[in-house]
């Protein structure tokens, strides 16, 4: 059956809460807290979801076949009917790495100009 | 600490409820325990001011989401997102009948319809030879061929409109303008033409259009079409004959809400004639209802963005002319009217089958619910303030207004939220639509007989006017109205409690439009003047008739008789003990010549025995 998939690329940008959900996907399934927490910690608490858009973009992006709901429980001693898992899709992967992707040819543009932390700025607001 | 999670957890998931019932039902529970997982491992640190903070972030969190998610599912709009696709999901099961058709329920469901049926089409496209992509791709295609049925036809619109758009514009002229009062200038003294013609004109162009649509039935739409225009008629030649000035005057205003009302009945009953039941009923309602919100936007949009236009003109000193504000504002709100009707409502389906779970229709529905608990939360606070300000009704004629402009939009707000299907409302919301629905009814008909006695009571101790007439009747019929509503549901079966709303409803309407054409045709019969009395009297007499209220008594000022005018005659009245005890003041008493009082014939005495009447002399 040829692929009739649409491009990643017409799924970008992602917005920040979407990006940081399915980058908290791409190394487990995990549920709705678990994910808010993963996002919490990694971003050092910089992004903190609130459960409306936590849940509604889960619901876009289950729309969009990028996650999938999980039938069997990763974690067993929290197995409530009320904690539902999520997992990433392949498309939803592809997406993600399209994103980053994106990302990193951004950042590799700032570095061009010697924007990030560490590097010398740019000569002209040096002057 | 237990408590306050609680607490806060409880008050979370009833606020939950804002969200669109299908968002609530698969997500409540989940979002329901992220918020008692965070809020507990907030508390468990122990620092109030982070768990403060995390409460208001949640708070902010919930009316944000809760405004996208309404506009999301109401509008079929993705304000979070790129576009989406439903092709790999389509691929993936391309051989699996069962679940391929709950994935096309899925995408219905969420509003993506079109997307599912575009995977389907291209995934077709490249395997022509798949049976069941076959089967789906002329199932789709033979479903959009009959919903593209609702197609404006342009064409015959926009004429007809445009045509609409001249009579507003040519009959807001001033030449045309009735003048009420003659003699006097000021802008209240006139009344455009057009605000007695604007509906009935307006319903003979829907009508065409709706025909044109259909090809039904030339002969339905004529005659359907011709009844508010033979109304407008008979209120612009009849309102001469309605009695004395001031009450003309009622009559023209009053006739300018009654016949826009009747052009509404004549399009409900040509949309109804051959669809009777109480649903067609109230899909007709409840679609009249989106045409007036979005007529409404509409034309609100239009002020304002030609408020500013024609302001950033003043500033340059240029004005627009009157003409061509009449263009703008008369012209266009025709334009707008036809417009509306042609693109919300579809002729070429049934009154039942029409759409309301799209665009401004289920926007009203959610807006009206959620106006459903402040409305009775008001009239409770207002009912409680009654006896504290029993009177105010009675001595304020404002207040009155007030009252029953209130009335009127509680008796809407009932309907209006009531378009939904009981099957999308979990039973808990169900169960507490109908309580609010039934508690403002039950206020409001509190209210109503309220109002009802204070207008009686103004009636007895003044008299009884046009407007006065008018009023006690609406209010009689809304009240029996809502005890007919609060009837059906005190007999009716709990489960069947919306179509008790919808046959109370439509039958209502029903009423609603046989009291309308009767003030409009009554009215004139109860306050007029017989021409045929006073054609004879002179100039002077003929125009106190016009303007004073009964009872009309006259005098000269040299002779010391004063006569009652009745029936174009001139009637005695004896002494000035008769004089009051008919409860005559001397403020009714007006001032003619002699001469001008002498010829008018002399009818019965006051009292009938008192003898010999004299003339008076001067």
């Amino acid at each position: 059956m040829p692929s009739t998939s649409p491009d990643p690329n017409s799924f970008l940008p992602l917005s920040p809460a979407v990006f940081n959900i399915l980058l908290a996907l791409a190394d487990k399934d995990r549920h709705g807290y678990g994910i808010m927490q993963e996002v919490k910690t990694r971003t050092a608490g910089r992004v903190q979801l609130g459960p409306g858009t936590l849940y509604g973009a889960i619901k876009r992006l289950l729309d969009k076949n990028l996650i999938e709901e999980v039938g069997e429980r990763p974690d067993p001693e929290l197995n409530d009917e009320r904690r539902r898992y999520y997992r990433l899709t392949s498309f939803g992967l592809k997406v993600l790495r399209a994103e980053a992707a994106r990302l990193d040819t951004m950042v590799q543009q700032a570095r061009g100009k010697n924007l990030l932390p560490g590097q010398s700025p740019n000569p002209i607001w040096t002057h | 600490m237990p408590f306050i999670l609680a607490l806060c957890c409880w008050f979370y998931e009833r606020l939950l409820v804002a969200y669109p019932a299908e968002f609530k039902r698969d997500y409540g529970l989940a979002m329901a325990q992220l918020f008692r997982d965070e809020a507990r491992s907030h508390l468990v640190q122990g620092k109030t001011a982070v768990f403060i903070y995390f409460l208001i972030r949640t708070a902010f969190d919930l009316i944000k989401t809760i405004f996208i998610e309404h506009i999301e599912s109401t509008f079929n709009v993705n304000l979070e997102g790129s576009t989406m696709s439903y092709h790999d999901s389509v691929n993936s099961l391309a051989d699996k009948p069962k679940e391929l058709e709950h994935l096309y329920h899925q995408a219905k469901k969420a509003g993506h319809g079109n997307l599912f049926k575009q995977a389907i089409e291209d995934i077709f496209n490249s395997e022509p030879q798949n049976q069941l992509l076959s089967a789906w791709y002329h199932r789709l295609n033979y479903a959009t061929s009959q919903a593209k049925l609702f197609v404006v036809n342009w064409q015959w619109v926009i004429p007809l409109a445009i045509f609409n758009g001249y009579w507003f514009w040519l009959l807001s002229d001033g030449t045309y303008w009735i003048q009420v009062n003659p003699g006097q200038q000021s802008a209240t003294d006139f009344l455009p033409t057009i605000f007695l013609w604007g509906a009935s004109i307006s319903t003979l162009f829907i009508l065409i259009y709706f025909n044109m649509a259909t090809q039904k039935s030339w002969v339905k739409t004529a005659v359907f079409s011709l009844v508010p225009v033979a109304l407008a008629t008979f209120v612009q030649f009849i309102y001469p004959q309605s009695g004395i000035r001031p009450f003309q005057e009622q009559y023209l205003t009053i006739s300018i809400f009654h016949l826009t009302v009747m052009a509404w009945v004549s399009v409900g009953a040509y949309l109804l004639f051959s669809h009777r039941d109480a649903k067609s009923r109230m899909q007709v309602l409840l679609k009249s209802m989106e045409i007036f919100i979005v007529l409404g936007v509409f034309f609100t949009a239009l002020s304002i963005f030609f408020g500013i236009t024609i302001g950033l003109f003043a500033a340059l000193d240029i004005e627009f002319s009157d003409s061509l504000l009449r263009l703008i504002y008369g012209g266009g709100g025709g334009l707008l009217i036809i417009i509306t009707a042609a693109i919300v409502y579809n002729p070429r389906l049934t009154p039942a089958e029409q759409e309301l779970n799209q665009g401004f229709a289920r926007l009203m529905t959610v807006i009206m619910q959620a106006l459903l608990p402040l409305t009775l939360l008001v009239l409770i606070i207002y009912i409680a303030f009654i006896p504290a300000n029993f009177r105010a009704p009675f001595d304020n004629r404002d207040v009155l207004i007030t009252y029953n402009i209130m009335l009127f939009a509680v008796v809407g707000l009932i309907i209006g939220a009531t378009i939904f299907r009981p099957a999308n409302l979990s039973p808990i919301r169900e169960k507490w639509v109908k309580r609010m629905i039934i508690g403002v009814a039950v206020l409001t008909l509190i209210v109503s007989l309220y109002a009802l006695s204070a207008i009686i009571f103004r009636t007895i101790n003044d008299r009884l006017t046009p407007n006065r007439l008018t009023i006690i009747g609406w209010n009689i019929v809304n009240i029996g109205f809502l005890i007919w509503v609060l009837a059906l549901q005190f007999w009716g079966t709990p489960e069947a409690w919306v179509d008790q709303l919808y046959k109370a409803f439509s039958q209502g309407t029903a009423v609603y439009a046989i009291y309308t054409a009767s003030i409009i045709v009554i009215l004139p019969l109860f306050f007029g003047i017989n021409q045929g009395q006073i054609e004879n009297l002179p100039a002077r007499i003929q125009d106190i008739v016009y303007t004073e209220p009964s009872p009309v008594l006259l005098k000269c000022a040299s002779s010391p008789h004063i006569y009652l005018l009745n029936g174009g005659e001139k009637r005695w009245v004896e002494d000035i003990q008769t004089f009051n005890e008919r409860g005559y003041v001397w403020g009714d008493v007006n001032f003619v010549s002699c001469s001008d009082l002498q010829s008018i014939p002399d009818g019965a005495t006051i009292p009938i025995d008192a003898g010999s009447p004299p003339q008076p002399e001067g």
